[in-house]
């Protein structure tokens, strides 16, 4: 293992200025040539090699890096002398319009692999949590506590005990797996995270079965109409956002929907200035001005959705086979054929209506087992509602926007093809946030945009799509321990028990008593926990050994007992994938391990070998083969990827070795290659570009929901009896507690909390937290730009500075997500200090297609419903 | 008149020059005397003279120098330094020069990009027969400049063969060093004679200049001195020419005047 | 004049205020001793101070006498100190000193009241004059402009520091480096450019908002943009000195009234993008909505093409 100090690294940049340059070849009067004029000619030109020394290296590798961006960029890491010294992004993308993929902190990472930040030894705690006092122990040491305090758990208390977090397996999937692997082999408990961090849009799994599809960043060139709704593609999605900066000078019309006048407004023809939270009284007030103007796509509605089929007006359920006969289904739906001038059972084959053609307006009355009942299509309740609920003017009071502007936007979305809204977290992150998809969504799935390219419902937040799917099986070989995040920290730190746990919908473990041990890999389970100060009050006491495998001490590792020091990106390899474009490519090592540090599949391997060899020794029989059974796949990242790549028609025929050198595009969808490239010279529109869904739309295939269709209707007695069984605007909780509106965006200068601790990054901010705030806010509370301010509310307290931004919205305060503990004083909390941790109980029901799955179905541990009040300090 | 009486003559009016300036008030043999020739003994043995306080310089008489300012971007220094205090020796292969001003601020520590350094140099020509142009010499006539800045507390060698041309001239060594006390500098400067073919001369030109960091001078905004005699031969004399003085041109910007 | 001049060409409308180019070009020069508070390449929101701060304000440039002006020297607290992190002190670290201005301090502040503020970015390399006061004002003949390529390069063996460079250059973009004693300066990556692969913040750019090339290449997007479809100008042409880096001005989101009516006007001020970008302004932003306007009808434009072009340099 090599060992490099920060100021080998250092003096390897910037040798332009290193000093002295003494032309000593030079007969040295010859330096005395007057220069006659600069502009035509210069004799002294020798010094230029200065410079072009610098461009040089010995081997450039191409690689990747891990976090949860969507980026999933491609860089070329140039090796001089052993030393990663620069990176550049490797534009190798094979259709040009992906390159060159990568931002300012792609650009910075050499920082963080040769940075302060670097764990390079494992450590254990000898001071109390989170006070930064280390011993430095070896392998054989670490590994050792690991696996007595595991045996000892599984022995005593179960492997239920013992909870580990991992998050996003797309961006590293080999990385992540390895460890998921171990948890399902042990029966450990495996959190997820998509739903916890509330990635996860409730509103698709509940509309459409799916946990999220969208179409590739490509696709947004396609549109002629695109909508951001919380969506700030410009700061948080930098490696794409030039697509739409294109779509807009191709023709497409952007519109931004948000409460602060963000860097994507700069880019929008029209910007609507939103009061916050209120999203989903907008969506339903232009899907209701849709309707009005009869704007919607009749066939599409009749064939794809929900919408003709019959609810009993008596029960507000839907009309089963059951109510009709005796023992019948309860999954088959009827709508009323206006042909036949019956009910009519929707096909189970296929979605194609053939000659029926459902009613989607009226009352019909229909025989059941029970008597005879009235029935309305599900299109006539919402019309009926959205009618009485959420006309463009009764928005108006709700959002601020003005009825007019409600109904030119619905109008332009409905009429210009294909059209998509393009939603992210400013909306995702409410509580209410499946009622604000589903009005969302409405919009698209009226106008007959669901399954286009250039039109839909396309959700970015989380990389959450692992697009080599055989993974899944090599991550889950048993019948794992899943469990919802948001369920496991609320429960364990306010110990309490929701609805969906006592009914049995959704999993809460350890069955009895509390979690004993935890380990975190390639996540920050604490610095991002929302109720973080309750999590570090209530739920780490309980914990008797929490372990971090992790290359940078971030506030998990520096609040761990055990820190291993993990490979950084540029020290392994790996794969990724993204939502946002249709390639695998790979990590590969451009340097060896720094320090004392291995990659997590390996920290994984050498961890379950001793945990094999003790558990043999003291004959625990349950763990006796765990290695070999771990192993089964692959004993290399490299064999298991390759593995996997075999066993999906998606990734089959691509190997390794070629993933190694560059990206692939994966093979599926009409067009499994770069598509149809005709169109504009130089630029390209792919009309063959991925979006979901065709399979449904264009072959008619059956949606994975309870009727088959996209469903807008939910008849769960909990949604009926919170009256969400149609999209419905609720207003954000708690209003009237605290003057402001608390807004946490992802922002430009971070991925969640990494990045937030360099150096180069803070240079370029403000070098510290900051809260934003409207001027006229600042001034009625006496604060002036740079004061140090303290944001508090019943949960906590978190001191920074103020920034005065008038595109701040008047009654809210941002502070962009992410920042670390410890980059607060002493005497603060962090940034999520402030936010507690709710459960929405139609997000923990089983229902048909919602049953909990992993990332899938479970409550999103929602922050937007905050408000507090903030004070000079 | 023979040379021998000239010499006579200027031997005794130098002598009167210095009688009357110590007659003045300058007392004592460290007092500055007021000459346009500098002397410079030989020593032999002894300590380092780099060191700005080495006991040899108590015991060399010491000549002052009248400086203006001048400046070539027509931003006249404000903080004009009006005069040195110059001693000169010779030791092995080497000359020395000690030379010491009066400046109310160090600046010897460049922490800021608006900072300037205090610096001093010392001009003699390549061709030590020669008495080139005083700016910076001249392409047929270059100028050697032994120029030492107070924030490296160094040396360097440089030559010039016109505006613009200043360089690194490694042929001929350098040393420097420097102390700030009492609101005065006091800099020793150093250049190898070496084999020097050019240099095995009696006499030659020398002009001195200074630069005082918080007035912001640096390259052509400066103090400078009027070229003097060095005098190689121990107590030898040769007298001053002053007719630069006149004809020093008033520099102006070199811009190219066709975009005017 | 060179023979042959590289161009420059960014589109505002693109731009994304991510600082890739920032810190493409700090990874490819500025790493070493001296350079910690430098950004050859800075990028700006807009209205505001600007990097370094208030830099309209301190003169340099040319009169018009043709003479070279000696503008203000800034100090490095205009440019932004930069901060250090004593990781020795965790639990907690903090930046020392305490920040007060950065490069970015005024990052998307802008001006005028919400809903109707507005700001915009611009980023900033050096222009490789034509007529550089930089080097007009060196008087050690220091800097000078390549006969093949234009590129106005600081001599890092004949540079005295003397800073008259950073006093006169209008835009302040040489900078001064203490360790060195020297004034250095965007290269235009001349060792990139000529091996054929362009400037690290032309090839970096996430938002592919650069064009760079020859001027005289007239298949070439720098040209098209500048020349044939005069979109593209240069910021603040009164400075006198004939910069080869240009802009498309940005189109303006639309102001709107409190409850979202769109009102028509853009909401930057025409007169500020004028102050900035010369009186042509008006007629390029005519000129963009026009093709813009051609694009949505579903003709084809050769402006719209080149702007959203793969092929943003040849070099």
């Amino acid at each position: 293992m090599r060992k490099f100090t920060r100021r080998d690294f250092l003096k390897m940049g910037g040798l332009a200025s290193a000093g002295v340059l003494v032309s000593q070849r030079l007969p040295a009067l010859q330096m005395l040539q007057a220069v006659e004029d600069p502009l035509k000619s210069y004799p002294y030109r020798g010094w230029e090699d200065l410079y072009r020394k610098e461009w040089r290296w010995d081997k450039v590798v191409r690689t990747t890096h891990s976090v949860n961006c969507t980026g999933s960029c491609g860089w070329n890491v140039q090796v001089r002398d052993g030393i990663a010294i620069r990176s550049e992004q490797s534009a190798d993308f094979p259709d040009p319009e992906y390159n060159p993929r990568g931002c300012q902190k792609g650009a910075s990472y050499e920082r963080y692999v040769y940075g302060p930040q670097r764990v390079k030894y494992p450590l254990q705690r000898v001071g109390e949590r989170g006070e930064g006092k280390w011993k430095r122990i070896s392998w054989e040491e670490a590994y050792d506590i690991i696996a007595e305090k595991f045996l000892e758990v599984a022995q005593k208390h179960g492997t239920d005990h013992v909870f580990l977090f991992s998050v996003i397996p797309a961006m590293s999937p080999l990385s992540a797996g390895a460890g998921y692997r171990f948890g399902s082999l042990t029966g450990c408990v495996v959190g997820s995270f998509y739903d916890w961090y509330s990635d996860l849009p409730p509103g698709e799994p509940m509309t459409w079965g799916y946990q999220t599809e969208s179409c590739e960043a490509w696709d947004w060139a396609n549109s002629r109409y695109i909508i951001l709704w919380g969506a700030n593609a410009v700061e948080s999605r930098i490696p794409d956002a030039h697509f739409l900066t294109e779509a807009r000078y191709l023709g497409a019309k952007i519109v931004t929907i948000f409460p602060d006048y963000n860097p994507t407004s700069l880019k929008a023809d029209q910007y609507l200035p939103i009061r916050e939270g209120t999203d989903a009284a907008l969506g339903l007030a232009m899907a209701q001005h849709i309707i009005a103007r009869g704007l919607y796509d009749r066939a599409y509605l009749q064939e794809q959705t929900d919408l003709p089929l019959l609810v009993r007006t008596d029960t507000r359920k839907f009309l089963r086979q059951a109510d009709l006969e005796p023992g019948g289904r309860d999954d088959v739906f009827y709508y009323w054929d206006q042909k036949a001038g019956q009910a009519v059972a929707a096909g189970k084959q296929n979605l194609a209506l053939g000659p029926a053609d459902p009613a989607l307006e009226g009352r019909f009355r229909v025989q059941t087992a029970g008597g005879e009942v009235e029935v309305q299509p599900v299109w006539a309740l919402l019309a009926e509602k959205l009618n009485r609920e959420c006309t463009p003017e009764i928005a108006a009071g709700i959002t601020g926007i003005a009825a007019s502007v409600i109904r030119q936007v619905a109008e332009e979305f409905a009429t210009t093809k294909p059209a998509m809204i393009i939603e992210g977290a400013g909306t995702n992150h409410w509580y209410h946030n499946d009622l604000i998809n589903r009005a969302q969504m409405l919009l698209p799935i009226l106008t007959g945009n669901v399954g286009k390219n250039g039109g839909g419902f396309n959700h970015y937040v989380g990389q959450e799509a692992l697009k080599v799917p055989s993974l899944n099986q090599w991550f889950w070989p048993e019948k794992t321990r899943w469990q919802n995040t948001t369920l496991w920290t609320y429960c364990h730190t306010f110990g309490r028990r929701t609805r969906g746990v006592e009914e049995g919908w959704m999993p809460l473990y350890p069955k009895e008593g509390d979690p004993k041990m935890m380990i975190v890999w390639r996540a920050n389970y604490l610095n991002q926990a929302k109720g973080h100060e309750a999590v570090l009050a209530n739920l780490w006491p309980k914990l008797e050994l929490i372990v971090d495998f992790n290359y940078r001490l971030d506030t998990t590792a520096l609040y761990a007992d055990l820190v291993l020091p993990a490979a950084s990106f540029f020290e392994k390899f790996d794969l990724s994938t993204t939502d946002l474009h249709e390639y695998i490519h790979s990590f590969n090592a451009a340097i060896d391990p720094l320090w004392e540090s291995k990659p997590d599949f390996y920290i994984w391997k050498e961890l379950i070998q001793v945990i094999t060899r003790k558990a043999r020794q003291k004959g625990m029989a349950d763990f006796a083969n765990l290695y070999e059974r771990w192993a089964e796949m692959g004993e290399t990242p490299e064999a298991v990827a390759q593995w996997a790549l075999d066993n999906h028609p998606w990734t089959k025929g691509y190997t390794v070795e070629e993933i190694k050198k560059h990206p692939v595009r994966l093979k599926r969808g009409p067009n499994a290659t770069a598509g149809d490239r005709s169109g504009e010279a130089g630029f390209t529109r792919n009309r063959g570009a991925f979006t979901p869904f065709k399979e449904h739309v264009e072959g008619k295939e059956h949606w994975p929901t309870l009727t088959g269709r996209q469903q807008l209707y939910l008849d769960h007695d909990v949604f009926l009896a919170e009256g969400e069984e149609l999209p419905v605007y609720k207003p954000p909780l708690e209003l009237e507690k605290h003057p402001l509106h608390y807004l946490t965006p992802h922002g430009r200068w971070s991925v969640h909390s990494t990045w937030r601790d360099l150096d180069w990054m803070l240079q370029l901010q403000r070098g510290g937290p900051i809260l934003e705030l409207n001027p006229q806010d600042a001034a009625a509370r006496d604060i002036a730009d740079n004061d140090e301010v303290i944001l508090f509310n019943e949960h906590g307290e978190t001191r920074l500075r103020a920034k005065l931004a008038p595109r701040v919205r008047p009654g809210t305060v941002i502070v962009y997500h992410g920042w670390e503990r410890y980059l607060f004083d002493r005497d603060s909390g962090n940034w999520q200090a402030p936010v507690t941790i709710k459960v929405k109980p139609t997000q923990e029901v089983e229902y048909g297609h919602l049953k909990f799955r992993l990332n899938y179905w479970g409550p999103t541990g929602t922050n937007r419903d905050t408000r507090v009040d903030v004070r000079k300090a | 008149m023979s040379r021998r009486a000239i010499i006579i003559i200027i031997v005794v009016l130098a002598a009167a020059v210095t009688l009357s300036y110590l007659w003045l008030g300058h007392t004592g043999p460290t007092q500055a005397a007021r000459a346009d020739i500098l002397p410079v003994p030989a020593v032999a043995g002894g300590e380092d003279p780099l060191a700005p306080a080495a006991a040899v310089w108590g015991g060399i008489t010491p000549i002052q120098v009248p400086l203006s300012g001048m400046d070539i971007k027509g931003e006249w220094p404000v903080a004009i330094t009006t005069s040195l205090e110059v001693q000169a020796l010779r030791r092995g292969d080497w000359l020395y020069w000690r030379v010491s001003w009066a400046d109310t601020t160090a600046d010897s520590r460049i922490q800021d990009i608006t900072q300037f350094a205090d610096a001093v140099a010392v001009q003699v020509p390549v061709e030590a027969a020669q008495r080139p142009y005083i700016c910076m010499g001249q392409g047929t006539g270059p100028v050697n400049i032994i120029y030492w800045r107070a924030d490296t507390n160094q040396a360097e060698s440089l030559v010039g063969g016109a505006y613009g041309t200043l360089s690194r001239y490694p042929l001929v060594e350098a040393k420097g060093q420097g102390s700030y006390q009492n609101g005065r500098w006091t800099v020793v400067l150093a250049r190898a004679l070496g084999q020097d073919p050019a240099w095995q001369v009696p006499q030659a030109s020398i002009a001195f200049a200074v630069w005082n960091g918080a007035d912001e001078q640096r390259g052509g905004r400066k103090s400078t001195s009027n070229w003097l005699t060095l005098d190689l031969r121990a107590g030898g004399q040769v007298t001053a020419s002053r007719n630069e003085v006149a004809s020093r041109p008033v520099a102006r910007s070199h811009i190219p005047r066709r975009w005017r | 004049m060179s023979q042959r001049q590289l161009a420059m060409v960014i589109d505002i409308n693109k731009c994304l205020g991510c600082q890739t180019c920032t810190i493409a070009d700090k990874n490819m020069w500025l790493r070493g001793p001296g350079q910690e508070y430098m950004c050859w390449n800075s990028v700006e929101t807009r209205p505001g101070d600007g990097y370094p701060r208030r830099w309209e304000k301190m003169g340099g440039g040319f009169d018009a006498n043709g003479e070279v002006q000696l503008g203000d020297l800034p100090g490095v607290e205009d440019y932004g100190v930069p901060w250090e992190w004593d990781w020795e002190k965790l639990p907690h670290i903090f930046p020392r000193p305490q920040p007060s201005w950065g490069p970015n301090w005024q990052e998307d502040v802008g001006e005028g009241e919400y809903p109707n503020t507005w700001y915009f970015y611009l980023p900033r390399p050096c222009n490789h004059c034509n007529k550089p006061a930089c080097l007009a004002a060196c008087p050690r003949q220091a800097i000078y402009k390549r006969e093949e390529d234009g590129i106005v390069l600081i001599d890092q063996e004949r540079c005295r520091g003397y800073r008259y460079c950073v006093r006169a250059c209008p835009y302040k973009k040489p900078y001064y480096n203490v360790q060195t004693n020297k004034a250095e300066k965007c290269i235009f990556c001349f060792p990139r450019v000529e091996k054929g692969v362009p400037p690290a913040c032309v090839a970096q750019c996430a938002g592919r908002i650069r064009f760079f090339g020859f001027m005289d290449d007239t298949e070439g997007p720098v040209y098209k943009l500048v020349k044939k479809f005069k979109v593209a100008v240069p910021l603040h042409p009164e400075y006198g000195t004939e910069p080869n880096v240009y802009y498309v001005p940005p189109i303006s989101t639309p102001r709107v009234g409190n409850n979202g009516e769109p009102q028509g006007q853009g909401r930057i001020p025409l007169a500020y993008l004028e102050s900035l970008f010369g009186p042509s302004v008006r007629q390029v932003l005519d000129t963009l909505r026009q093709e813009i306007a051609r694009a949505r009808r579903g003709e084809t434009s050769e402006l719209i093409q080149t702007l959203v072009s793969n092929q943003r340099w040849r070099v």
